[in-house]
């Protein structure tokens, strides 16, 4: 509850997910509460009806399966199952064996690793590291703030090119920058990806949506693609 | 069996956290195609990520969603004036109003951290515990913070010196 001794929005759908005996008495005498939690409960209906909603579940289904750290969010939901039954599905065994976050695309300096909301100065060297998630090939494009699409990495290069095998490994070469906004949409795959595709692709997406993050599910082509994640370099 | 189950488990929170994930993105980006768009990302993360250092699913789908918008605003960057999210009540869309102003207004003096804390106690109005249990960072960070963001609020609110 808030400094207002009211339930949050966070409160109310975590409701959802985990039984709050405390919070349910506070609904039922609190009108401001039970109101939002009825508004919030007719959005996510609103939701559920939506066409996206299933058609980003399907897309879900088509993910190939990887750690699904998520079982564990259920586990106190289950804590009555057998001893034997939590050793089996305990997070633990697979400490080992994890790999550290999902698909990503970095941008480094000489001072270090840029956060997003950091800028980089114009004239800096700039180098990319990618964490491919396993796949060999990555394919960087760039989309300026005019909605303009080139390859970034590898340069000049006709498709994707081959990531080196240690993730933390910046790809080179390194490029110097000029002012602006740069989005970079990487896109990693076990087969190289031919970048005039990716390119017209991005680009019919840049034309529908404007510049911007375009790295949704909807992007149609790359047929070889695994997966895909984006940041935006910002030089001023 | 074991693939069952967690399919059937995805889907739990899918339907639960799903929802919230594109109320907000939607607060948040004001475009429901985007926010579609934003869901889709985070529960892909989701199925390729391991298991995040804090917070549950719906902590996770909160703070990925976050992440995600916030990344959307720098990538548009984001100019154009306020409107009110037509899918939202008017609560929503001042709350919302207000992290956005404030991210855009302050833009150079925060950094992602800060726009974080904007989201999570300006358009949530989630309390300094929640947003710490939430991010992993310490309740008192989140206090100082904000505190530090409130008074860059009211610098750029005070007139010039004639």
């Amino acid at each position: 509850m808030n400094a207002q001794s009211h339930l949050s929005d966070w409160a109310l759908d975590q409701l959802a997910l985990e039984p709050d005996a405390a919070a349910r008495e506070h609904l039922n005498t609190c009108a401001r509460c039970s109101a939002r939690s009825s508004d919030i409960a007719q959005q996510r209906r609103k939701a559920m009806e939506s066409p996206r909603f299933e058609a980003v579940w399907s897309s879900l289904q088509r993910v190939p399966p990887r750690r699904r750290w998520w079982r564990f969010a259920f586990v106190p939901a289950f804590a009555g199952v057998a001893a034997a039954s939590i050793l089996w599905i305990r997070p633990a065994r697979h400490d080992a064996i994890r790999p550290k976050g999902g698909y990503s695309v970095a941008v480094w300096t000489a001072h270090g690793r840029v956060d997003g909301s950091q800028p980089v100065r114009p004239g800096e060297n700039v180098s990319l590291s990618v964490n491919t998630l396993g796949r060999k090939y990555a394919l960087i494009l760039g989309v300026d703030e005019a909605g303009a699409v080139a390859v970034v990495w590898p340069p000049g290069a006709g498709q994707s090119g081959e990531t080196p095998a240690a993730p933390a490994r910046p790809l080179a070469p390194a490029f110097k920058v000029t002012p602006g906004s740069l989005t970079l949409e990487a896109f990693f795959s076990d087969k190289p990806i031919p970048a005039q595709a990716a390119i017209e692709s991005l680009r019919r997406r840049v034309a529908a949506n404007g510049p911007g993050a375009q790295s949704g599910q909807s992007i149609p082509v790359l047929p070889f693609e695994s997966g895909r994640a984006s940041t935006v370099l910002e030089v001023r | 069996m074991r693939a069952q189950s967690s399919s059937d488990e995805l889907r739990k929170l899918y339907e639960t956290a799903g929802p919230a994930a594109f109320r907000r993105a939607s607060r948040l980006l004001q475009n429901e195609a985007d926010a579609w768009d934003v869901v889709q990302e985070v529960f892909q993360k989701i199925l390729e990520t391991s298991v995040p250092r804090s917070g549950t699913g719906m902590a996770f789908c909160y703070v990925a969603v976050t992440n995600l918008c916030l990344n959307r605003f720098k990538m548009a960057g984001v100019r154009r004036r306020l409107q009110p999210a037509a899918s939202s009540g008017q609560a929503d869309a001042a709350g919302t109003a207000v992290a956005r102003d404030l991210i855009e207004r302050l833009d150079s003096r925060l950094d992602g951290l800060d726009r974080r804390l904007i989201v999570f106690a300006y358009m949530d109005e989630m309390s300094h515990e929640e947003i710490a249990a939430a991010t992993g960072v310490s309740r008192k960070t989140v206090g100082r913070r904000l505190e530090k963001i409130k008074k860059l609020a009211l610098a750029l609110a005070e007139p010039e010196p004639v």
